[in-house]
């Protein structure tokens, strides 16, 4: 029904002395000439929460090293050469139009392919030897398949920009991970985007130890009936750290469903905005949807953000959010402390409690991975 | 009185039509530099960036004031035969009669009839037409008026402020318990015009105030705005419940500001029922600057065909051990489209905080909307807040028992709706809450009363 109109706040830009041009970009392909007038008609997003108004042009260079290392896909520069070109160069909102439009036109990684079986993908970018990362990433699932794929960033870099999507056709699987841990790196940007056909199931886990700013998201749209689509996400943000992240499910199918759920905490004077988006269109008949997010501050001065949004269009639904934010429970910190732990492991354990049920989802054979995870936490608290 | 000479104003906004409303009304320069200032900021302010549209909203052609055919009248025989008809369907004389400490009412921009009884002049309560305590208590008025809402706020603010009228004005001194429930009553009765009365009520130390605010319209074809304004001040272990429902006719853009500033251990208690008009953008807000200062709201939004309402709640907690509890809850039927829009901050002094925000939403149909964007913002770690919010639609299991129970489908549907919208009903003074079940049901073909 469009007879009424939801007025919104328009989207608030700033402009930049200096943007990429064609001289940046890695891949030159002439594909790319109507992408990048695109793109350079588009001024940079502003956000007020994440307190960004302003974009360093750092220099992007060819990813040195391999960050591909399991999983039968091509590069995006090879893809590109494939009927899958125009999957590569797909636009969609993510996180900003703006730095989704980046991540197409000036990648220097990315990988692209189509999976009809079952598969095992590891992708670790590295932002020591590579202080900007911008990939542009895709997979298609063809029927029935099923992937599992490992993604980390780490290092200390400057940029980080991804865009990444994913067709799930009739049937298929993706279980996701996502691990960021890029401590004092300037920006941290990743859009992705999943679109479901009938009976496809989605779960993403993301692990975020930010940048100094961070801004995610993720956005299903559950297209096709019995649907299903899963986000987890767990954060930490200290120091100055700014965290905006978002998980959207767009729900069109019939007896679609779809879970939220965000947890974090907060240290110093680390700043989380949560934001979970659930649409239920008119067509979406027996919709069942969720989101939920609990936030532990640990610091007088952290601030924490909730947002979330319901839009329902149909009353045959279920369809629910829940907030909480407060301190760590003392009454558990007593117990801890009571059974011999001083104050700093009983907080560091509970902190842990958060991020556990993600960890222990990682498949065994990454145990490097959950270590690392293990050791962010120990050296934030 | 020289002020007969000014019946209603062009259509339209300019410093002419603001001196004339001004001068007829015999006010105090402040009052009118209030005006001129706020006509400034509402001529170079936007629209709302958010809530409902209202593109098709000619301001220029909605009629700032009118002035109906009478003066403040003593006594209910004394207002003409068709405003006190229009009155008498909704049972405000009986009320008054039967209840009420005082009732206020206003028929387009100015009161016509005003009442408080003797007993409450003897405890020092005030309460006047706003007009009236604009020139009867110029020290007080000012002392509050627009302060918590000031000009400049937003744009609809900015046009209250320029172009206000008539409302309520009320003082209780420090610790007096008023007994009984004060009630002012507002009614558009002419088309294409704009209501814009003022509520300022002020509660001084350890006093107790209930006050009804009850609000309706005629249908016209032509778009009518109401841009009201309430400021309460909830002085120092004061308590303050208000209480409104909102029917205006179905044309009627309703863009309303209520605020409340609460000091330490003072409560407001907001009870509100937004129903009518076409389009509502109205969030009560709750200032809880003193340390234990807390905010009640039980709040429904009541959206039917034709009627998108974008409604909410604010809190801005701002002092240690400040509490808020939210229960809001909505439905929408017939394509109605309900918005709940909420704020919770809590700043970094307010620690040991405590807020819960409950929203549910019934749907009745499938041609209906309901939205909800609750926003938390917490600035330390030594509160506690939560938030929880349900979208559903009437549970089939219960109309099947109700009709197996001999009721007809539509029977059903009505006592569920009313027994979702039981917490808010039951806050109700009677005469209302007969009448708010009576529109249930006349909504639902139901005739079980």
């Amino acid at each position: 029904m469009d007879m009424f109109t939801r007025v919104e706040p328009k989207r608030q830009s700033f402009t930049v002395k200096e943007d990429y041009g064609w001289e940046d970009i890695q891949n030159k392909d002439g594909s790319l000439y109507d992408l990048l007038s695109d793109y350079l008609s588009y001024d940079f997003p502003l956000w007020k929460r994440l307190e960004f108004s302003d974009f360093k042009k750092y220099p992007i260079k060819k990813y040195s090293g391999n960050f591909l290392r399991n999983g039968n896909l091509l590069l995006t520069q090879d893809a590109m050469k494939t009927e899958l070109r125009d999957f590569t160069t797909g636009k969609f909102a993510g996180v900003d139009p703006k730095f989704v439009m980046m991540a197409l036109i000036f990648f220097n990684s990315g990988v692209f392919g189509k999976i009809d079986k079952n598969e095992r993908i590891n992708l670790d970018y590295d932002l020591k030897d590579n202080k900007v990362v911008i990939e542009n990433s895709g997979l298609i699932l063809e029927e029935d398949s099923s992937v599992i794929m490992i993604r980390s960033y780490r290092g200390e870099g400057k940029l980080l920009n991804s865009a990444s999507k994913y067709l799930l056709r009739a049937g298929s699987k993706l279980k996701i991970f996502n691990v960021i841990i890029s401590p004092k790196t300037d920006l941290v940007i990743s859009s992705s985007l999943y679109n479901l056909e009938e009976n496809a199931s989605l779960e993403v886990y993301d692990v975020i130890f930010g940048g100094e700013k961070t801004a995610i998201d993720h956005t299903a749209n559950l297209n096709g009936d019995f649907s299903r689509a899963t986000f987890k996400t767990v954060y930490f943000a200290r120091g100055k750290e700014r965290m905006d992240l978002r998980n959207s499910l767009n729900h069109f199918g019939r007896s679609t469903y779809g879970r939220i759920e965000t947890n974090g905490s907060l240290s110093d004077e680390g700043y989380s905005v949560v934001r979970g988006n659930i649409e239920i269109k008119s067509t979406a008949v027996g919709a069942d949807s969720e989101e939920r997010s609990n936030t532990i501050s640990l610091s007088k001065k952290a601030r924490a953000d909730s947002i979330p949004s319901l839009y329902v269009d149909n009353n045959d639904v279920i369809a629910k959010h829940g907030a909480s934010i407060g301190n760590i429970d003392e009454d558990k910190l007593y117990y801890l402390m009571s059974r011999g732990l001083d104050e700093r492991s009983a907080i560091r354990l509970i902190v842990s409690g958060i991020f556990e049920p993600i960890i222990n989802e990682i498949p065994p054979d990454n145990s490097n991975l959950k270590e690392e995870i293990e050791n962010a936490i120990s050296v934030r608290i | 009185m020289t002020n007969n000479a000014l019946s209603k104003t062009e259509p339209g906004l300019n410093r002419r039509i603001i001196e004339e409303i001004s001068e007829s009304k015999n006010e105090p320069l402040w009052m009118k530099d209030i005006r001129m200032k706020s006509l400034e900021y509402f001529l170079n302010r936007p629209n709302p960036n958010f809530g409902v549209d209202i593109s098709a909203l000619d301001l220029n052609s909605i009629v700032n004031y009118v002035k109906p055919g009478a003066q403040n009248e003593r006594s209910w025989e004394d207002v003409p035969e068709d405003i006190r008809e229009n009155f008498e369907k909704l049972g405000i004389p009986q009320a008054e009669r039967e209840a009420l400490a005082g009732v206020g009412a206003q028929y387009d921009s100015e009161m016509v009839y005003h009442n408080m009884k003797e007993s409450l002049k003897k405890l020092g309560v005030i309460f006047l037409e706003m007009g009236t305590a604009v020139r009867e208590y110029p020290d007080l008025v000012k002392k509050y008026f627009m302060h918590l809402i000031p000009p400049n706020d937003h744009k609809f603010a900015a046009l209250h402020g320029a172009v206000w009228s008539g409302g309520t004005f009320i003082y209780v001194p420090p610790n007096v318990n008023v007994p009984m429930p004060i009630q002012s009553y507002y009614l558009m009765g002419s088309p294409g015009m704009g209501q814009f009365e003022h509520t300022l009520i002020v509660v001084d130390k350890g006093s107790k105030l209930e006050f009804i605010e009850g609000c309706s319209g005629q249908n016209y074809s032509v778009s009518n705005l109401h841009a009201g304004a309430v400021e309460i001040y909830v002085e120092e272990g004061a308590t303050v419940k208000f209480s409104t429902i909102e029917n205006w006719a179905k044309n009627t853009y309703n863009l309303n500001t209520k605020r409340a500033s609460v000091d330490k251990d003072g409560t407001i208690i907001w009870i509100s029922g937004t129903m009518g008009s076409a389009k509502t953008m109205l969030y009560p807000s709750s200032i809880l600057k003193g340390k234990g200062a807390r905010a009640e709201y039980t709040t429904i939004t009541y959206a039917g065909p034709g009627q998108h309402l974008d409604t909410g709640t604010k809190v801005f907690h701002f002092a240690p051990y400040t509490s808020s509890k939210v229960d809001s809850r909505s439905i929408s039927f017939g394509g109605g489209y309900a918005f709940y829009r909420g704020l919770v901050r809590v700043s970094e002094s307010a620690i040991h905080s405590k807020s819960s925000v409950d929203c549910s939403a019934l749907m009745v149909d499938n041609v209906s909307k309901s939205d909800t964007l609750p926003i938390i913002e917490v600035m330390n770690n030594q509160s506690e807040i939560g938030h929880e919010a349900y979208v559903g639609k009437i549970n089939e299991d219960q109309i099947y028992y109700l009709m197996s129970r001999g009721l007809t489908e539509d029977d059903a549907k009505a006592l569920i709706v009313r027994g979702f919208l039981d917490p808010f009903i039951k806050q109700l003074p009677f005469e209302y809450a007969v009448e708010f079940n009576r529109i249930i049901d006349m909504h639902f073909n139901s005739k079980i009363g």
